[in-house]
């Protein structure tokens, strides 16, 4: 259910991302703000592939991180600990493919083109 | 006229018909300024925009790059040196060497075709020259071992209260590596593209010398290889140029030491890290409200890159 009505959030972001495309074709600004533009639709599209996929890959990391731990809770810092206090090695190779495919999941919203380079 | 202005007007004895702001550090002030006589000239002086700030003062940098163009190595001139109160504060300016700084433009543009296949080379060579700088002089400067370096980077890190399991995990993989001492040299400290200047004929400079320190030589060799400084180009790991064979060899063919391959990939490793750390500490420099700043808060998620370049070094033992 949602009680917002449209434009959804998402819709929106696509509004602002239009507009702010557009104004980087735009003369009427000065280099250095014309590189700030494109910092700005950098981080709208992050934002928006992250309210496009953000929640499927935490559940599916939550589950994974079950899996991993074989605890009844999961969080990223309870990795980090885990790692610092040597509970976890550095050799372990689940926690290895853990970690490399939590990378590939977040750099798929971050920058998905530092992937293909 | 702003007071800066007239300050360098009167120090240099010459009219300035321009004066253009350009990108600085995290701790600089950096401005070109051209003379009525149209000589140009770069003024650095120290500014602190946000609170981690680990440069060196402006006044030591100065000392450092005329101590290292006596050895030989490819640094611009100091022409004047100040320390004054106020709004001035401390800098020194140096000549405008000609060329061009932005890694992408020298990757790609024609005109840089015929110096890019020497760079690697020739950057290793000049790299070699100034770990060759006698450190006599160089006493104020701080020296610090890897694991000192690793030590306060964890420090750095831990602070933020934000856990990264990659860095955690490669925070203990370098732990247990086995560090050779090729002994003590003067480290440039952000030895990358950038802060190169390059004409179509040669390496014509090497800027920016803010973090530098006293270590072993091989972090500024596994700086330039760190991925972030190869701009698109992956499969060239010297800095998007090149083989690190080409790299080496300059090295090596001024320099009594021999590069022990895998030492460099501990050292790019450790830059990766490092660089995922800087990262960390811009953006919390914005979420902290010390700076409000796009750029520092979109930094934060490059934090991601390099806990992808971490994991393929470390899980598939690719360096590229």
């Amino acid at each position: 259910m949602n009680i917002f009505d449209r434009p959804t959030s998402k819709e929106l972001l696509d509004a602002v991302l239009g507009f702010v495309n557009e104004e980087i074709e735009s003369n009427d600004y000065t280099k250095d703000n014309r590189f700030k533009f494109l910092i700005v639709m950098n981080v709208l599209n992050i934002v928006k592939r992250e309210v496009n996929l953000g929640r499927k890959i935490d559940e599916s990391f939550f589950n994974k991180g079950l899996d991993l731990l074989k605890e009844d809770n999961f969080s990223v810092k309870k990795i980090s600990e885990k790692i610092r206090n040597e509970e976890l090695s550095i050799e372990d190779q689940p926690l290895l493919d853990f970690l490399y495919d939590l990378t590939i999941e977040k750099i798929k919203i971050d920058n998905p083109k530092y992937l293909k380079e | 006229m702003s007071i800066f202005q007239e300050f360098l007007e009167s120090s240099l004895k010459q009219k300035i018909k321009n004066l253009i702001p350009l990108t600085g550090g995290a701790s600089a002030d950096i401005n070109r300024i051209i003379l009525t006589n149209n000589k140009e000239l770069i003024v650095r002086r120290s500014v602190i925009k946000d609170e981690a700030v680990m440069a060196i003062p402006k006044l030591l940098e100065a000392k450092i790059q005329k101590i290292v163009k006596s050895f030989g190595a490819p640094v611009p001139e100091i022409i004047m040196e100040f320390s004054e109160a106020d709004e001035i504060g401390e800098g020194y300016i140096m000549e405008a060497v000609s060329g061009e700084t932005i890694p992408r433009k020298i990757l790609k543009n024609d005109n840089y075709e015929y110096i890019r296949d020497k760079l690697p080379f020739e950057i290793g060579r000049s790299l070699a020259q100034i770990h060759q700088t006698e450190l006599d002089r160089l006493q104020e400067l701080e020296q610090v071992t890897f694991e000192e370096s690793l030590n306060k980077l964890f420090i750095i890190y831990e602070n933020f209260n934000q856990p990264q399991p990659v860095f955690d995990l490669a925070f203990k993989w370098l732990e247990t590596r086995k560090i050779v001492d090729y002994g003590k040299v003067l480290v440039h400290g952000d030895f990358r593209f950038g802060n190169f200047i390059i004409s179509e004929k040669k390496l014509e400079s090497i800027i920016d010398w803010e973090l530098a320190h006293i270590g072993n030589p091989m972090e500024d060799l596994g700086w330039l290889c760190v991925r972030s400084w190869r701009f698109g180009n992956v499969e060239k790991r010297a800095a998007g140029l090149g083989d690190i064979d080409d790299l080496i060899a300059g090295y090596e063919s001024n320099s009594k030491i021999k590069v022990d391959k895998s030492q460099l990939d501990i050292w790019q490793l450790y830059g990766s890290l490092k660089w995922g750390i800087i990262c960390m500490v811009q953006t919390f420099a914005h979420l902290s409200g010390a700076v409000n700043s796009l750029e520092k808060a979109a930094i934060g998620r490059r934090v991601s890159e390099t806990e992808f370049d971490l994991m393929n070094m470390i899980k598939n033992k690719n360096f590229l």
